[in-house]
């Protein structure tokens, strides 16, 4: 109830993931066992935006395509960031992958407080009404160990006029 | 720029996005016929290595798809699979979803993004 209560205020999907890698964190013995007050508890998420049509690709390229973003945030350094986007349509016989994209964990960019995925589009090939969502999960090291986030997936399943 | 795409939020479009955007759109429609060829050689050969610049693209087919990885250090090293397209039973999609596989990741290896 919390959790649904939590979704209905925030526009993006924050939940099970940035939960486990708070637990995760949270229950590490390394800052107990120092006792040093200065290393701040990490807290991480993922957000996982809901499906929309691109209009800076459709602007750009003249054609349209299905798009989701996602990040991966922290208030500590996070390093050798893989976040992975999918993207997925809804339909009869149950979710029907799409596309997968990564970011590079060896990329300068894959490391910091926010490591994000602003490239995940998929072109339409026609108009016919499709429900899209998007699934993201990532693996990174924070405060010196691999942590792993389980896969977050946006809030709606969106209907778009983007057959693909 | 802050773009009103319809998700009901604004989104923040930086300038790296806007580039990677133009190359994109202009390797597409400037490389199509060469994409095309690359598709039929990976539906083919199932392995295929396009060096662009100071890149090597490597992309093969497995269970799920085509991925593909990039190295920026002559082939020494590449870096995990970085995109997945799924083959479509229809082989006009196929070939049109590996083009669009192809230039997008051309522009990230061009722009390192």
């Amino acid at each position: 109830m919390a959790t649904n209560l939590k979704l209905r205020r925030c526009p993006i999907t924050l939940f099970a993931a940035s939960l486990a890698i708070l637990l995760l964190l949270s229950s590490t013995p390394a800052n107990a066992a120092t006792g040093n007050p200065k290393v701040p508890k990490a807290s991480c998420r993922i957000e996982i935006d809901n499906a929309h049509i691109s209009s800076s690709i459709l602007k750009h390229r003249k054609t349209r395509n299905v798009k989701i973003n996602a990040r991966s945030i922290c208030n500590v350094p996070q390093q050798r960031v893989t976040l992975t986007v999918e993207i997925y349509k809804t339909g009869i016989l149950g979710n029907h992958f799409v596309r997968r994209f990564r970011t590079a964990e060896n990329s300068p960019k894959s490391s910091g407080l926010k490591v994000e995925i602003s490239n995940a589009a998929v072109e339409c090939l026609n108009r016919n009404k499709t429900n899209y969502h998007g699934i993201a999960y990532a693996k990174a090291i924070i405060q010196g160990k691999w942590q792993y986030a389980g896969r977050t997936q946006s809030t709606s399943i969106v209907p778009l006029h983007c057959g693909s | 720029m802050e773009i009103y795409d319809g998700s009901g939020e604004p989104f923040i479009e930086t300038e790296a996005d806007q580039a990677f955007i133009d190359l994109f759109a202009r390797l597409h429609f400037e490389n199509e016929s060469r994409y095309e060829h690359q598709a039929k050689e990976l539906l083919r050969e199932r392995v295929l290595l396009v060096p662009i610049d100071n890149s090597i693209l490597k992309y093969w087919l497995e269970e799920e798809g085509a991925a593909y990885s990039i190295s920026h250090d002559e082939g020494l090293t590449f870096s995990n699979s970085l995109g997945l397209t799924p083959l479509h039973w229809r082989r006009g999609v196929r070939i049109r979803r590996l083009v669009e596989q192809f230039a997008h990741s051309e522009a990230r290896a061009t722009l390192e993004y």
